[in-house]
């Protein structure tokens, strides 16, 4: 439990500047990345009209977000944001939960220790009641490197990754307001909401109390669209490994990942899709 | 020592105790109407129940930021620093207030949907994608009282008595503050929401302007967290 407010952390220096940075955050999402790529692959090797198991996966997500993606857009406007919206509900449901995999490596160790007790007396298992046990293995056995692995742990869960999908989404939404209303109709959208300003009055702009409303609550919308994800996400990680570590690694909560790792996984991801889809819709 | 101590267990007792009330009652709202519609539509339970737990598990959303903050407060008792401990109080005061109005308002909009499944089933999508939308954007409050906790929570410890006056004051601010908007936004969407029941083709008219509705109301919400942030960077 002592593990619990830590954050890995790794410097690096990079043209005279040094960088800090989550070393783990950072693999984790190389290995989302792979594994959305390589099922992605694979999906489309064996492509049939009778789907199998993993083009059923996909086709049940494609269909499921086609539906709402259209009906909030639009037919044409829909099928241009498409491709976005789905990617952005596939990453995030595969980082929220890349957690729920319990931390392997350590279970491994743990298993691999209390079967060498029994020929190496410098190993010492102490079983305090059927669910605790307490392990001391010296330095330098084979298998001690196992504690050492990084445990499966969401990207998500770190403010970093959040932000940059929050900003992401917020770029891509004000590229698509450029682009659809012109600059100027962007423009005039944040000062002509909710009251119009005509002619020569457009000129006073500063002085409508709504135009700063319109800016704080854009800057706003990214905040809470970001920490939405990051503290569901974080708490929910947060309580599955106190409870981990209460047993040790050695009993897996099941309860506990299915609500805080799959259920609110799936919730958080879609709810953070749906609300990019608003805020494109905002725009049109 | 002591004394920064008791100030980041109270912080976190208050946290908790203060953060459950609203998703309490919101999420017994929510199951309230789902009882509610399945004496009207016993055919409909799959679905009733299978919506019931989506829409719980997004209103207790508020909950668990407030578990969030006080699992936090707990371990970082032990720190040695008054103003530390300042800090660690007004953070759980913010959270614990800001998650009240939230929790309550997440709930209204979910009950308005259970109630409108049980009069029609058939729309059960759409209230359900329009529910999510309407109980996330209602969470906004609450979403700004964690990160005010969090940057309380990481503040640095240096500051005199005023300094810790003003950061106490802003877990006050951000708190009280976040109490309206969260009911309020709350009241928005459930409206919206049988609106959406009523005459599901209305869906996108009734969901911009409930969301123009919302941000508007969201403004004190704002006004709160700056007035915090000027409180604790400024002051």
């Amino acid at each position: 439990m002592d593990k619990l407010g830590e954050v890995s952390q790794a410097t690096l220096t990079l043209f005279g500047l040094s960088i800090t940075y989550n070393p783990i955050t950072f693999l984790m999402t190389w290995v989302v990345i792979l594994f959305i790529l390589v099922s992605a692959l694979a999906a489309r090797k064996k492509m049939s009209l009778v789907p199998g198991f993993l083009q059923s996966i996909f086709e049940l997500i494609y269909d499921f977000l086609k539906d709402i993606t259209l009906g909030t857009l639009g037919d044409e406007d829909g099928r241009k944001h498409l491709p976005f919206i789905i990617s952005l509900f596939v990453f995030i449901l595969c980082a929220n939960w890349i957690g729920i995999l319990p931390n392997v490596f350590a279970m491994f160790g743990t298993l691999l220790g209390v079967v060498f007790s029994f020929f190496d007396s410098s190993i010492i298992v102490t079983f305090n009641s059927l669910i605790d046990i307490s392990l001391s293995i010296p330095e330098n056995r084979w298998f001690s490197f196992l504690f050492d692995l990084p445990a499966f742990e969401e990207p998500t869960r770190s403010v970093n990754m959040d932000l940059a999908l929050g900003l992401l989404v917020f770029a891509a939404v004000q590229a698509y307001g450029v682009k659809n209303k012109g600059f100027w109709g962007y423009l005039k959208s944040y000062y002509n909401d909710p009251f119009p300003m005509k002619g020569w009055m457009a000129l006073f702009f500063f002085l409508n109390p709504f135009f700063y409303l319109n800016l704080i609550g854009a800057v706003a919308n990214v905040v809470s669209h970001s920490f939405r994800l990051f503290g569901n996400i974080f708490g929910g990680g947060m309580i599955i490994v106190i409870v981990s570590s209460l047993l040790k690694f050695f009993i897996v909560p099941v309860g506990l990942f299915a609500f805080f790792g799959i259920f609110a996984g799936l919730v958080q991801a879609f709810v953070f899709t749906m609300l990019a889809v608003t805020y494109i819709q905002q725009q049109q | 020592m002591l004394v920064s101590s008791l100030f980041s267990v109270i912080g976190s007792g208050i946290a908790m105790g203060l953060g459950s009330i609203g998703s309490a009652v919101g999420e017994g709202m929510i199951a309230m109407s789902a009882v509610d519609s399945l004496g009207r539509q016993p055919k409909a339970s799959p679905k009733i129940l299978r919506i019931m737990i989506i829409a719980q598990a997004v209103t207790e959303t508020a909950a668990i930021f407030a578990l969030v903050i006080s699992l936090l407060l707990l371990f970082q008792a032990g720190t040695d620093s008054l103003f530390k401990g300042v800090t660690y109080l007004s953070a759980g005061l913010a959270i614990g207030l800001g998650t009240i109005g939230a929790g309550l308002g997440a709930g209204l909009p979910g009950a308005a949907a259970m109630k409108g499944i049980g009069k029609q089933p058939k729309n059960s999508d759409v209230l359900t994608v329009h529910m999510i939308i309407g109980q996330a954007v209602t969470q906004t409050s609450t979403i700004f009282a964690l990160t005010v906790s969090l940057i309380l929570i990481m503040l640095a410890p240096d500051g005199g008595l005023l300094k810790m006056a003003a950061c106490l004051g802003a877990g006050l601010a951000m708190g009280f503050g976040a109490v309206g908007p969260g009911i309020g936004d709350g009241l928005v969407a459930r409206f919206a929401n049988l609106g959406v029941a009523r005459d599901p083709r209305n869906m996108g008219l009734l969901t911009r302007t409930m969301i123009i509705g919302q941000a508007i109301t969201e403004t004190t919400d704002i006004y709160a967290m700056v007035v915090s942030l000027i409180l604790i960077f400024v002051i």
